[in-house]
């Protein structure tokens, strides 16, 4: 190895340790988050079976008189999707999205039984745990950059996982592939941590790519791809927007047209315009593609329900089939609960990886670190972590539950912040006191 | 020359083949899963009658099959730990994996 090879190996290396030793725990953290992510819908599902199962019955009433009374009682304005089921036995939902103020923020949510248009319930879809779910997995709970620090977190992934196989050779030359030394700590846990790395190399850094691109979308979309591909715009609406509110929609109707004209679509969702474009938005997917859920679209005319638009991915370009096909590949969102299953498995990994990282980065650094008079064992040190990490969770769990999306995120904010501005504080308190003392010995 | 090869097959190749061991796996299970859908799912979400039900249940297995054979050619691979053999199967898990991503 040349001295140029050698010094450029020294350079990634220590890239992939520091990347590893500041990033570890959030991707540790993501990664656990980010394995019952995968199962979010069928969680909620789980746990709330009385408001998505119905009972079965020959015939179904017509819905739209429901509809039109939540209407008169949520606002119009705030109405946000009509969701439909797959199967039969399954309630519908209508969303209507209320902020009353910054603080004051609701996603009603209302299951409606379709065999008798009674109300099944009612819940703030900011307090059900699929939210709590995708809300600590995608954001953190941070109000206002959450995404991006996921994001930052899925690119220190994926340096981390492209040095790591940058170094990878070097370190098995004594050594052959997947023999596990049982010498001491470290070196089982490093023997692990590139048994694993290189085993699970593909699926991380899909994992890490398609979290870069979601976390960091607000930034990377418009410089790559522009808009949300598939958009329907319209400049010059043809009626006013309370005209357009005040429409009245047959969504049966609206439902039953969508099906004859576009068959292969399972219909999933219906929004009715209310910016005077007059239009009903049905959304939902084709089988047998990996596309993100509900990234097909057709726009009906609410006048006569012909067709206005339609978004169909497959014969869209490839930059927009790779736009939709991110957060499905991320989420292990188009081969069923099996692929989920296994996805979960691979997915624990990058956690594992990072646990593993961070055990061999300290028993390395062990006999320098008993020097300090703070020093921990790496035991009682890994149960503090994991202790307070849960308890954490756990208790964003239970306020989300029972007050909603901003007094958990409220909590995460302030106590995100005060300690950065804490430390900070701090750093510049002792670099004030080290200059000054300095300075006095000088003179002395 | 051999000692190489050798080296070459424990350093890089067996590290190819868990890599892609890895990806077959996902297509495995993925085709499993499309093999275990009962015929009310092929007839409501797919539209497909009982012939194209069976000619899709063929073509998966087919799959299930190819699959299975090269995950098992690896085990062999890794116990005999021959390069060429390591070579081989990496160009063919590799093919085939491409194939089974257009035809599915």
């Amino acid at each position: 190895m040349s001295q140029l090879s050698k010094r450029l190996h020294k350079k990634i290396w220590s890239v992939h340790n520091w990347v590893g030793l500041y990033a570890g725990v959030v991707i540790a953290i993501l990664s656990l988050t980010g394995v019952v992510a995968l199962f979010k819908f069928e969680i909620d599902e789980a746990l709330n079976p009385s408001l998505y199962k119905v009972p079965i019955e020959n015939q179904k009433v017509d819905l739209n008189p429901i509809i039109d009374s939540l209407n008169h009682v949520y606002g119009i304005e705030n109405f946000g999707i009509l969701g439909i089921p797959q199967q039969e036995g399954k309630s519908w939902t209508v969303n209507y999205f209320v902020r009353k103020s910054q603080f004051d923020v609701k996603d009603w949510q209302i299951f409606l039984n379709p065999y008798n248009g009674k109300i099944v319930g009612l819940r703030d879809y900011y307090s059900s745990s699929g939210f709590f779910i995708r809300n600590l997995h995608v954001r953190l709970y941070e109000g206002f950059f959450g995404r991006q620090i996921v994001g930052l977190a899925g690119l220190a992934l994926l340096l981390s996982t492209i040095t790591g196989f940058w170094i990878y050779g070097r370190f098995m030359k004594k050594q052959l592939f997947a023999s596990i030394r049982a010498k001491n700590l470290r070196v089982k846990m490093a023997d692990y941590h590139k048994l694993i790395g290189v085993t699970t190399l593909v699926f991380n850094l899909m994992i890490a790519i398609t979290g870069t691109w979601l976390g960091l979308q607000r930034f990377l979309q418009p410089a790559i791809a522009g808009g949300r591909p598939g958009l329907y715009k319209n400049d010059k609406p043809p009626i006013s927007k309370e005209e357009d509110a005040a429409y009245t929609i047959d969504y049966h109707k609206a439902y039953e047209k969508a099906r004859a004209i576009f068959p292969e679509l399972k219909i999933k969702s219906l929004t009715p315009s209310t910016n005077g474009n007059r239009t009903i938005e049905v959304r939902g997917d084709v089988v047998r593609t990996a596309f993100e859920r509900n990234a097909f679209r057709l726009l009906l005319d609410k006048k006569n329900l012909e067709e206005i638009y339609r978004y169909d991915v497959r014969s869209a370009s490839l930059g927009d089939k790779a736009f939709y096909i991110q957060e499905s590949m991320h989420f292990g969102d188009w081969g069923g609960i099996w692929l989920k299953i296994l996805y979960a498995f691979f997915g624990v990994t990058s956690g594992f990886l990072a646990l593993t990282g961070f055990v061999v980065y300290l028993k390395r650094t062990e006999k320098k670190r008993k020097e300090h008079p703070k020093f921990v064992e790496l035991k009682p040190l890994l149960w503090r972590w994991t202790i307070g990490i849960t308890a954490a969770v756990a208790l964003l769990a239970i306020l989300n539950t029972l007050y909603g999306v901003v007094i958990p995120t409220v909590i995460i904010v302030v106590s995100l912040y005060s300690s950065i501005v804490f430390l900070l504080l701090r750093a510049l308190f002792l670099f004030a006191r080290r200059k000054w003392q300095k300075r006095k010995m000088s003179i002395n | 020359m051999k000692d190489s090869f050798h080296k070459i097959n424990e350093h890089y190749l067996i590290p190819i083949l868990f890599v892609l061991s890895s990806m077959s796996v996902i297509a495995l299970v993925y085709f499993v899963n499309e093999c275990l859908h009962s015929e009310t799912y092929f007839k409501s979400f797919y539209g497909f009658d009982a012939t194209q039900i069976a000619a899709y249940k063929t073509k998966m297995q087919l799959f299930i099959a190819a699959l299975i054979a090269v995950l098992a050619l690896k085990v062999l691979t890794l116990k005999y730990k021959s390069w060429l053999f390591s070579v081989a199967i990496i160009l063919v898990n590799t093919i085939l994996l491409i194939v089974l991503i257009q035809q599915a």
